[in-house]
């Protein structure tokens, strides 16, 4: 009668075992599924020098906890069948990752032969392996393979057969818990060992219940008396990290075992996405680069932008207005008022940002298209490290700097509830496109040529409150738990057109949609406000509850008027520029000389640096209290922020007002 | 393990700094990622994202951090992962 060996095949997902399997027993394969599962299973026999291998091929798994049922079927096949050789099939070029099923595979109650299975791919990517160095490190055969190419397949089956019929030594290295958590094993093990049923190893299991295990803790939980239970129990809650110390061991090992037998490229062929990265991601190149990114967005602006803004007014919206005041002479005065003051003069002003608006969304299009948000996001978490905002990451923040909304809905992400919290707090201070667009219009008008500076100074003073209000919220509040991310930099794209061109199209859609609904409806609404019931706007029903602001506004520099054009922001931060342009009477053109003439350059400064720290608008104070939940949370946000942005105007202005500056 | 300890300082890491710093190859630490992963240590946060998160928001995105990963892989520490950091101090 033919001697019989029951072989199982294992291995990581992708490794070529399928291929092995189908090289080892041809045609004699039958597939039917594993019991009481409906995951397939493939057996097959292999007739070889008189021998009859019988192989069952395990499901791909990454590791042999009980994470999924494919886990549980190929820990449970080799516990409880007890193959004479397990076979662990391993990909040469992905070694060290796929050894960590070996490291699983090892301490379990079957002999283990390793197939370093595409050797000729790692050749390709110029890693060297010595499968004979690797062998003496782990103690258990290892035969180099090319399945595809039918390469070590014979080497493979004599290697089971030497080590099935006892002709081979088998003295593995078997990876061991760290340190820290050795004496906690063999405390466990010890509770245990009287209660773990038969196949289970009891070193094995008491391992497993270290790593939460559900089902061999449950298995355990239901033979050991309620005292002993309750030990263990204790035992497991007080080293709840010991699964960690487990990995790192694994992992310990990969690395021992490995040193010797592996040889990859020091430097490998450095593509255009590294080496744009070591200026992109570098901690000060990188600030650069960026800088330099949102410079030249603002100078495109304004170079760009703004002389077609003004044709814009001056060719469609002032002619326009002229226009409609001459079809509405013979109609009531209000009538005439609302449509050129109210509608043409506030929503119509903002319409002129057009092509602000495609500038600033083509060119953030074209920085996410090519792949360097990323970079940027990296680059400014790392800023915020170095400025000692330790532990907190920018990721779901950066999002920001497209719309604030987004940015709260990004921090979905943080698992935990208080840094979580900080983030939103924090998120409003992330100056949006909207804001952005509000300082590229109104820059110009105040300060000039010296727009681009004022603008990328803003910004700048943004972030520093950014960072120094998430420092002292972290020390006053947040102390000691940590937001980190992992992020795989994506590779560098030649940025399509198309995509590009559909991303500005969504978005100024998205704008003119807001212009047609809530910006219509303020301008209309303060146009009504500050037209009646007086002739002026200062006999107004606007200028009577304006005047309220005027101790405030004074702190600023700022008369009633700017201040409430900085309140309606909070429907929409465009309706700063609507509100300007209807509340000083005048047309984009005319706006920049009513401003000049009515605000200093101080207090021009003081009302953009409060603009910017301004209270988010109140979609984003909606999605705050959606996401925390908390009435009393958005409404500190809020506070928060409406103190933050007046002190700093109040700041800025008094601070002008002492050395004598633009007053 | 020391990589989940690297990543418990905050912010965002590449997993080839990290590898750098632990002096073992990108390709291992991606491995362990995984790993820290399927334990509930980190959550690959890609699953989380999409347009359904992006309602509300005027600015067309393929989800609120896609804009930023571009297909990239992402992982985030879970509140298990820093709940098990908390007794090194890490922070």
């Amino acid at each position: 009668m033919d001697k019989e060996i029951l072989v199982a095949l294992a291995g990581q997902p992708n490794v070529g075992k399928t291929t092995v399997f189908n090289l080892l027993t041809g045609l004699n394969q039958h597939v039917g599924n594993w019991p009481g599962k409906t995951i397939e299973k493939k057996a097959g026999t292999l007739r070889h020098n008189g021998t009859v291998y019988r192989i069952v091929d395990l499901p791909g798994t990454y590791s042999l906890t009980a994470n999924s049922p494919e886990e549980i079927i190929a820990r449970d096949f080799i516990i409880k069948e007890r193959p004479d050789v397990v076979v662990a099939i391993i990909g040469a070029a992905t070694l060290e990752r796929n050894l960590y099923l070996v490291a699983e595979l090892l301490p379990l109650p079957a002999p283990v032969v390793i197939g370093v299975n595409m050797i000729d791919v790692a050749k390709r990517e110029q890693i060297h392996i010595e499968t004979d160095v690797l062998e003496a490190a782990i103690g258990v055969p290892v035969v180099p393979m090319v399945a595809t190419k039918n390469q070590g397949v014979r080497e493979l089956v004599e290697a089971v057969d030497a080590l099935a019929t006892g002709r081979r030594d088998y003295a593995p290295r078997i990876p061991q818990i760290r340190e820290d958590h050795r004496d906690v094993l063999e405390a466990l093990e010890a509770l245990i060992r009287e209660s773990v049923p038969e196949p289970y190893p009891s070193h094995w299991t008491a391992l497993k219940l270290l790593e939460g295990d559900r089902e061999m803790t449950a298995l355990v939980r239901g033979r050991l008396p309620d005292d002993a239970w309750e030990q263990v129990h204790e035992l497991l809650k007080a080293h709840e990290d010991a699964i960690i110390d487990i990995a790192g061991g694994r992992y310990e090992w990969i690395g021992r075992m490995t040193r010797a037998a592996l040889a990859r490229p020091h430097t490998g062929p450095v593509t255009l996405t590294e080496r744009l990265d070591r200026v992109a991601t570098h901690p000060l190149w990188g600030l650069g680069v960026l800088a330099l990114a949102l410079l030249l967005i603002f100078w495109l602006t304004y170079t760009i932008g703004t002389p077609l803004q003004d044709a814009i007014e001056e060719h469609l919206v002032a002619p326009l207005g002229d226009r409609l005041a001459e079809l509405l002479a013979g109609q009531p005065p209000w009538l005439s008022g609302l449509v050129v003051d109210g509608i043409l003069t506030g929503a119509g002003t903002v319409l002129t940002f057009f092509p602000i608006l495609v500038i600033f969304f083509a060119s953030m299009g074209l920085l996410e298209d090519l792949g360097y948000m990323s970079r940027a996001a990296y680059v400014m978490d790392r800023f915020m490290h170095a400025m000692g905002l330790h532990g907190r990451s920018f990721l779901p923040l950066f999002l920001g700097f497209g719309c604030n909304v987004p940015a709260v809905i990004g921090t979905r992400i943080i698992d935990s509830r208080r840094p979580r919290l900080l983030t939103i707090l924090l998120a409003p201070l992330i100056p949006c496109t909207a804001r952005l667009v509000v300082i590229a219009f109104l820059a110009p008008i105040f300060f000039g040529d010296r727009a681009t500076l004022v603008a990328g100074g803003l910004v700048l003073l943004n972030l520093v409150v950014f960072a120094a209000l998430g420092v002292a919220v972290n020390h006053l509040v947040f102390r000691g738990e940590s937001v980190a991310f992992i992020m795989e930099l994506p590779l560098y794209h030649v940025p399509n057109v198309r995509t590009i061109a559909l991303g500005v199209w969504q978005r100024t859609a998205e704008f003119f949609r807001k212009a047609g609904t809530i910006i219509l409806i303020v301008s209309v609404v303060l146009w009504a406000l500050s037209s009646f019931p007086g002739e002026t706007v200062e006999e107004s029903v606007l200028a009577q509850f304006g005047r309220w602001l005027d101790p405030v506004g004074q702190l600023m520099g700022l008369g009633w008027r700017a201040v409430l054009a900085m309140l309606t922001s909070f429907l929409a931060k465009e309706n700063t520029i609507a509100s300007l342009a209807v509340l000083y009477g005048a047309g984009q053109s005319d706006l920049a000389g009513a401003l000049s003439a009515a605000i200093t350059p101080a207090a021009a400064l003081s009302f953009l640096v409060a603009q910017m720290l301004f209270v988010p608008c109140a979609a984003t104070v909606a999605v705050i209290w959606q996401e925390t939940r908390s009435w009393s949370w958005t409404g500190f946000s809020v506070g928060l922020l409406l103190v933050i942005s007046i002190s700093a105007g109040t700041l800025v202005y008094q601070t002008a007002r002492l050395i004598g500056w633009g007053v | 393990m020391q990589l989940l300890r690297l990543i418990g300082r905050g912010g965002i890491h590449r997993p080839r700094d990290l590898a750098a710093e632990l002096d073992t190859t990108p390709a291992l630490v991606e491995g362990m990622l995984a790993d820290l992963e399927r334990m509930g240590y980190l959550a690959s946060v890609s699953d989380r994202c999409g347009p359904a998160t992006c309602a509300g928001c005027g600015h067309a995105c393929a989800g609120p951090l896609g804009m930023i990963t571009r297909g990239g892989k992402l992982w985030a520490l879970t509140a298990r992962g820093a709940h098990l950091l908390e007794p090194a101090g890490n922070g």
